[in-house]
């Protein structure tokens, strides 16, 4: 018996040697069932040519679009396709899976702030791939689509049943990657936006005709002639981007969307405070667990969401030891609940989740030239903040979280 | 020359087999073109290299500790199988047969090859044996050593230990203490538990909340389950900690790239990427903080070759291009392909079975016994004959939302289950259960059913749709087994309803049809590929006109698993031109004759020929596989 073992084991060895090799070449070899006799295509490697340039573009202009730019812009001689997006805050209620389970009940009177876009199906079919298009279907049906991020932060799908303040029962078919649905929590139709809240045009997508693409710059100069002489000079801009030069197409693409803050930093349940609505009262339970007051360098007693300060107290302390401290005058705050510009159909400010910090107001005041230290601006930015200089109306004093640190 | 067959010949050439002439000049244009394959030959180069040069010391290694290992191993009482004699005397055989069909297969070069594309003979072998060991592993304890790199610039690496108890039928229980030292108190450790006892689970996690705050004012979250209900979507499984069952039972987009010795004991090292690996994190799904990780990383797997066990995973970032893209929209640094990103090592772990306390859920509901059961929905659940050798474990009546009534019966055996869920009324537009409408549509005996391959947290699933009643099934056993179990239910399946089949919206109408009805009734001729990678199969075909155009897609899924490879989805439609250019990047490639546009963002090979545009789309697929599969609709349109 002592050698039965090791001799059975020499042999199983040898015979594994042998199934492996004979197996493996053999499966090697027809890996792929075999092609059917045709035109014989497909023989030849896989060789990637150049690549192609984007022919899709986004607009957007502060504070939403004026009326009939979308028109406007779509009358251009060289435009093929313009579809016109509308995106406005919506309050959900109440939402259950498709076996009718609940999965949100905010606790009244508070509601969830969910970012919805509306959109013409029928032009809006140009600007999806084609294989994804069949999704306008349900969407005139009065259906939505979730985008992916949005999807996972709710653990709802297909057949999952959203409820607004409004009354309004939107039925999900699909869920659709964030870039096809330009970040929003909810893509619905024109109609069912407007039942749920969705009123204010965006941002447009457009097609230009030429066999010669223009560049951003290019279609910014075709494009700000468009805009109504009447508006207000801080308002009078035009944004215009390029896949690749925007993570999403979306307004407002220098700063995160609402679906990747509340994934980064929580989601909370709010109200307009009645009386005052361009604020917000937030569910004080969430405050409590979200949002803390403590003492960071150079800017004092901060009150900003918990998540934030570790890359906030790193940047503070490197403007500290690098001896630039004096480059903040004033700290001008950090966690306001509030929409943009305390204008209650405007977004959910960013203040809101206490991810957003203005300083050097009084020298920086929003819609004028800037004057903040181009070191400042610097250090904070590679710890992860953005700058609200940058935005398409300059906000000088704002900065806000943008990204991890980059160190 | 297609990749396909220039791997193959680079094999042959390296193993010294001279090359025809013609073949090897078709070879050697094919790789200059080709990156791919070129880096193939590298890496083929390197491994053989390595397998050549160290063949007597690296395989007859093996066999003592092998034999001691298993001898060692095997605790007193432990019993597979009820044989303990003729089994201690069949192991170590059985291990060295794996060991020697591992190292054959690489021997020929054939089964390391990355891609996602192979089914080689050691992966299906692994596949069968973590089949086998799953069935019968009745308890498992293990401690796992975890380290976390790149979180932050704060936090560059992180430590972690977790735990694992597993006792059969059901029951897992895993916490996760992290040990990292924070550079200040405003961080949250990451400390989560998650227990489950059959159809009761409990996770526990963070809050958020610093540490500095008190736990009365900022409690861990807790989320207790007392009955699963048939849509387990949300549940979280550890069990491929035990035994990487869901990872390894289906050999698609496996590597397995050779033996070697971990921990002391014999292992198989099997390569993937990390959304082929998923099951093996499921730490990362139950709360706290987390450095995010791209689909396409590349992750390493030793597993121990006699009990199946995961001794030590990796995470390395991945060198595909489109990884820059995610990099840009998580606002993530550019990282090494050479440093892992996560590591997890088994630093101690046997068989001994855990005691009952360990997965004590306050608050979880008692089994029901059937005659009970029966007594409280008003209707006797149905039951298969036949089970698969899986016994009852357990008898559920879960709540459904909706006030209705529904069953849900489990079965198993070791770490192998099967639900068997029932529900009478049932109007949702879509089949019982996790499943959707455009799933594959089965003969199960006399009827009809749905299928699903397993994905994320669900196994594979099977839904029932009767004028009386709905079933789901959902199970890890395999694909076959699923349907003979099925079969042995006393009903019979029909069709969906056609309400929940054909959808209008507008002037626009979609359709779920069989093949044959979609050629039928469509403008423009169309076939199944007659190339596809193994295990896909035609799941659903749905025709569309929107806008007076009409449509038709194909949706083709693996017979087994989505894990890593998504379904494969053909879409045909009447168009003189593609469609504008969308997305950042997006190159032109040849197909035969035509040129095709990919998009690897969206994993898309479109293009238009005869007036009729084409596109294939194969998240997680190589465009050289899918060129195939292209080439192959080209040539039979």
């Amino acid at each position: 018996m002592r050698t039965g073992p090791k001799a059975g084991v020499a042999g199983a060895l040898l015979a594994g040697l042998v199934i492996g090799a004979t197996a493996t070449i053999a499966i090697q070899s027809r890996a792929l069932e075999p092609a059917r006799p045709g035109r014989g295509v497909g023989t030849d490697p896989v060789v990637p040519g150049p690549p192609e340039r984007p022919d899709t573009f986004l607009a957007w202009t502060p504070n939403g679009l004026p009326p009939d730019f979308g028109a406007r812009v779509e009358a251009l001689p060289d435009i093929a396709r313009v579809t016109v997006v509308a995106e406005d805050n919506t309050w959900l209620v109440r939402s259950t899976t498709d076996a009718g389970d609940v999965a949100d009940r905010p606790p009244a009177p508070y509601m969830i702030p969910i970012d919805a876009a509306a959109v013409d199906t029928r032009t809006f079919a140009d600007f999806l791939p084609m294989p994804d298009r069949n999704i306008t279907v349900a969407l005139a049906r009065g259906e939505g689509v979730l985008g992916t991020t949005s999807a996972e932060l709710r653990g709802l799908g297909p057949g999952a049943t959203l409820t607004f303040d409004t009354g309004t029962d939107v039925r999900i078919a699909a869920v659709l990657p964030d870039e096809l649905v330009g970040a929003a929590e909810l893509l619905v139709s024109r109609r069912t936006g407007r039942r749920i809240g969705v009123h204010t045009d965006r941002y447009i997508l457009l097609q230009p005709s030429t066999a010669r693409l223009p560049t951003s710059a290019r279609l910014t100069r075709r494009l700000r002639p468009l805009l109504p002489s009447t508006l207000d000079p801080v308002d009078r801009k035009v944004q215009v981007r390029a896949p690749g030069e925007t993570p999403y197409f979306r307004q407002g693409d220098a700063v995160l969307p609402p679906v990747l803050l509340k994934s980064l930093f929580g989601e909370f349940a709010a109200r307009p405070v009645p009386g005052d609505p361009g604020y917000l009262q937030v569910d004080p339970r969430w405050v409590d667990t979200h949002i803390v007051t403590v003492t960071i360098p150079v800017l004092g007693r901060v009150t900003c969401n918990r998540a934030l300060m570790p890359q906030l107290r790193g940047a503070m302390q490197e403007l500290d030891e690098r001896g630039l401290a004096s480059l903040i005058h004033t700290y001008n705050g950090c966690y306001v609940p509030r929409f943009i510009n305390r204008i209650p159909t405007a977004s959910i400010s960013h203040h809101t989740w206490g991810v957003a910090f203005d300083c050097n107001a009084a020298t920086n005041p929003f819609g004028s030239p800037t004057h903040q230290d181009a070191r400042l601006v610097e250090i904070l930015r590679r710890w992860g903040f953005t700058w609200g200089g940058d935005f398409i109306v300059p906000d000088g004093n704002h900065f806000e979280y943008r990204r991890p640190s980059a160190g | 020359m297609n990749c396909e067959r220039a791997q193959a010949a680079i094999s042959e050439r390296m193993d010294g087999e001279r090359l025809p002439g013609r073949v090897a000049a078709a070879v050697d244009a094919h790789a200059v073109g080709c990156t791919s394959c070129r880096a193939f030959a590298e890496r083929a180069a390197e491994l053989r290299s390595a397998v050549r040069i160290r063949p007597a010391e690296r395989i007859p290694d093996l066999m003592e500790p092998i034999m001691a290992q298993v001898a060692r191993s095997t605790p007193p009482g432990r019993r597979f199988g009820g044989r303990p004699d003729r089994e201690r005397w069949l192991r170590p055989i059985a291990a060295a047969l794996l060991v020697g069909v591992v190292a054959g297969s690489v021997i020929v070069g054939g089964p390391w090859q990355s891609g996602g594309t192979r089914t080689t003979a050691t992966a299906v072998d692994v596949g069968r044996g973590v089949r086998a060991a799953a069935r019968h592993v009745e308890a498992y304890h293990a401690v796992f050593a975890i380290t976390e790199r790149g979180l932050s610039i704060d936090v560059p690496t992180r430590s972690l230990e977790a735990q694992l108890w597993f006792s059969a039928p059901g029951r897992y229980r895993l916490d996760v203490r992290d040990t990292t030292s924070y550079p200040s108190e405003a961080w949250t450790p990451t400390d989560l538990t998650y227990v489950q006892d059959g159809d009761a689970t409990l996770r526990s996690g963070p809050s958020g909340c610093p540490s500095s705050l008190p736990p009365t004012r900022c409690p861990p979250t807790r989320t207790v389950t007392q009955e699963r209900s048939p849509y387990a979507g949300a549940a979280t499984s550890v069990a491929d900690l035990v035994v990487p069952l869901d990872v390894l039972a289906n050999p698609r987009g496996l590597a397995v790239e050779r033996t070697g010795t971990v921990l002391g004991r014999p292992a198989v090292l099997v390569r993937m990427s990390f959304a082929r690996a998923a099951p093996l994190f499921p730490f990362l799904q139950l709360g706290g903080t987390w450095r995010p990780f791209y689909e396409g990383d590349r992750v390493e797997l030793w597993v121990d070759a006699a009990d199946w066990s995961p001794l030590r995973w990796t995470v390395y970032p991945s060198q595909d291009a489109t990884r820059a893209a995610w990099e840009m929209r998580f606002g993530r640094p550019s990282e090494s392909p050479a440093i892992p990103i996560l590591d997890v090592i088994a630093t101690q772990s046997d068989h001994l079975r855990p005691t009952a306390d360990r997965f004590a859920l306050a608050g979880a509901a008692p089994q029901v016994p059937l005659d009970d059961l029966a007594a409280r929905l008003g209707f006797h659940p149905v039951t298969p004959a036949a089970t698969n050798e899986l016994v009852l474990t357990g008898a559920a009546a879960p709540p459904t939302g909706r006030g209705s009534l529904q069953s849900v019966l489990t079965y198993s055996s070791g770490l192998t289950y099967l639900r068997v869920g029932e529900r009478h009324r049932w109007t949702s537009p879509q089949p019982f259960g996790p499943v959707s409408a455009d799933a594959e549509q089965v003969q199960v005996g006399e009827g009809v059913a749905y299928y699903e391959p397993a994905a994320g947290d669900l196994g594979r699933r099977l839904s029932i749709h009767t004028s009386d009643t709905n079933i789901y099934l959902e199970t890890n056993l395999p694909r076959d087994q699923l349907l003979a179990v099925a079969a042995s239910l006393p009903l019979t399946g029909t069709e969906l309803p056609v309400a929940w089949r054909v959808q209008h919206g507008g002037d626009a109408r979609t359709e779920l049809l069989t093949l044959a009805q979609a050629k039928a009734g469509t403008s423009f001729g169309f076939d199944v590929p007659g190339t596809l990678p193994g295990g896909y199969v035609l799941a659903s075909v749905q025709r569309a006109v929107v806008r007076g155009v009409q449509s038709v897609t194909l949706d083709l899924r693996q017979r087994d698993s989505d894990l890593g490879a998504g379904p494969i989805r053909i879409h045909l439609e009447a168009a003189d031109a593609l469609p504008p250019a969308a997305s950042a990047h997006q190159i032109t490639v040849p197909l035969g004759a035509v040129e095709a546009r990919w998009i690897p963002a969206q994993a898309r090979l479109e293009w238009v020929a005869d007036g009729i545009y084409r596109s294939v789309d194969g998240p997680g697929i190589d465009l050289g596989t899918l060129a195939a599969v292209a080439s192959s609709i080209e040539a039979s349109a």
